[in-house]
């Protein structure tokens, strides 16, 4: 399928859902049900509706006490303990030893956008479908464009003519 | 030299009360910048901020922190205020703890209106550290994605899309700790933030220059120090309790256990502090890619203007 009729299968899709209420309830029920069965397992998914596990190497972290969506903030404890829970080590850095392992960096360099609250413990399954948020990223290439990784090679080769 | 007025700068300057120094002029000159740092009183009296306001005469800019550490203080919007009364140009800090998106935008709108140039955004601290951790936590943002609002803001738009008529002229800064681990995630955080729109990046106080100089060669490879202006923390101290407090008790501060022992061994604690601080900022001065140095004389105010002209700045 081109991305023109994936587009066009959503927005069919959203028309045909959002003029049958009732309907919606019950299709996004299931797909709540389902992907709670699944997500929640697996990688303790805390339900937030705008979810961002293909860029967090499959580690949610929405369990970050200040649900960070862009990397760690500035007062982990030495050691990689949590700020908020001196017991707990820091959801970011197995989010980036784990981004290393599996050569998911890039991703982690993306900026995401704030997170759509009205979306909370709604399907994202479901929402991605509807083309109310964009699908999980698969593509690295798109990234690695937005941020220019390219820079820090420029830079390199400017200082070592 | 230029022989035709200004005009540019001038309005500005005239928008800001005709300020002597301003961050912006220190940016747009290239000479090593210098900042200060205030905290605003807890107490409804304009008197401590004012007197506060004195020790600064002689840095570019005063950042105003916004209830640091999670502690009830007066509004940092208003202090900055008060700080624009006294012919000082205020960097008033923002953070995403006690704010949702809506409240940030209003005060990045209203605090322009008053007459603030220089936002300093921040994630904040989690209350659970200061005085009244039962409070709810927003974070609806976190910092990147303020910085990336707050430039749509400066180029005409709201997070939502809606176009403002007078957009805020205001300098963007972040913050980042070049001390926490791992320096790859920490790296990967300030590149966002320069992409997302950050004009000025002030660093978590420095005490480990080794490690300092590692974080800036990470930061020279990725290009950032061309695209920002990096002011490297230094905190002056006196007593070798208080960095012990703050080793233990502030989020992200990290110490090493010979500047404590120095302190601790010295004669007259507070000429050691002052030496300690000139000596951090000569080092730091040397070191490529910083533009400046922030002051943050945590309750220890007066000695702003001392230290400025001991380090030569």
């Amino acid at each position: 399928m081109s991305e023109r009729e994936i587009s066009r299968f959503s927005s069919r899709l959203d028309g045909f859902l959002s003029a049958r209420p009732s309907l919606t309830r019950c299709v996004s029920g299931f797909g709540l049900l389902l992907e709670n069965l699944i997500k929640i397992p697996l990688f303790r998914c805390q339900r937030c509706g705008d979810c961002i596990l293909s860029h967090t190497a499959f580690i949610c972290s929405q369990r970050c006490p200040k649900r960070l969506r862009n990397g760690a903030c500035g007062g982990t404890r030495p050691g990689g303990y949590c700020e908020v829970y001196p017991e707990k080590r820091c959801i970011w850095y197995a989010i980036y030893a784990r981004s290393r392992l599996l050569g998911r960096v890039p991703m982690l360099t993306e900026t995401l956008a704030a997170h759509r609250w009205d979306l909370e413990h709604t399907s994202t399954w479901l929402n991605v479908f509807r083309g109310r948020e964009e699908g999980p990223t698969w593509r690295v290439g798109r990234i690695i464009r937005r941020l220019d990784l390219d820079v820090a090679k420029r830079a390199r080769q400017e200082r070592e003519p | 030299m230029r022989r035709t007025p200004n005009w540019g700068s001038f309005f500005t300057r005239m928008e800001t009360y005709g300020l002597a120094r301003t961050l912006r002029d220190a940016i747009d000159s290239g000479r090593f910048i210098v900042t200060g740092e205030l905290g605003p009183a807890l107490g409804a009296s304009p008197d401590l901020v004012r007197k506060k306001a004195e020790h600064f005469r002689d840095v570019d800019a005063v950042n105003v922190t916004d209830n640091q550490t999670g502690i009830v203080r007066q509004s940092s919007i208003a202090a900055a205020k008060l700080l624009l009364d006294e012919g000082l140009d205020p960097v008033v800090q923002m953070t995403c703890r006690d704010r949702n998106r809506i409240a940030l935008q209003s005060d990045i709108l209203g605090a322009s209106a008053l007459g603030v140039r220089n936002l300093l955004l921040l994630t904040g601290d989690h209350m659970v550290m200061g005085n009244q951790p039962d409070a709810r936590p927003v974070f609806d943002l976190d910092s990147i994605q303020l910085i990336s609002v707050a430039r749509g803001m400066r180029d005409g738009h709201l997070m939502n899309g809606d176009e403002l008529k007078r957009p805020p002229d205001v300098l963007l800064g972040g913050a980042a700790n070049p001390f926490a681990e791992p320096m790859g995630l920490r790296l990967v955080r300030i590149a966002k933030k320069v992409t997302a729109g950050a004009d000025f990046i002030q660093t978590q106080a420095v005490f480990d220059v080794a490690r300092f100089r590692r974080w800036m060669d990470g930061v020279r490879d990725l290009g950032l120090h061309t695209k920002v202006k990096i002011l490297a923390g230094v905190l002056p101290t006196r007593s070798a309790k208080a960095l012990e407090y703050m080793k233990n008790e502030v989020a992200g501060m990290m110490i090493p256990d010979d500047t404590i022992r120095r302190l601790e061994g010295a004669d007259d604690p507070a000429e050691e502090g002052v030496r300690l601080a000139c000596e951090l900022i000569r080092e730091l001065r040397d070191i490529d890619g910083v533009s400046g140095v922030h002051l943050m004389p945590v309750m220890w105010e007066r000695i702003t203007p001392r230290i400025v002209e001991e380090a030569g700045l």
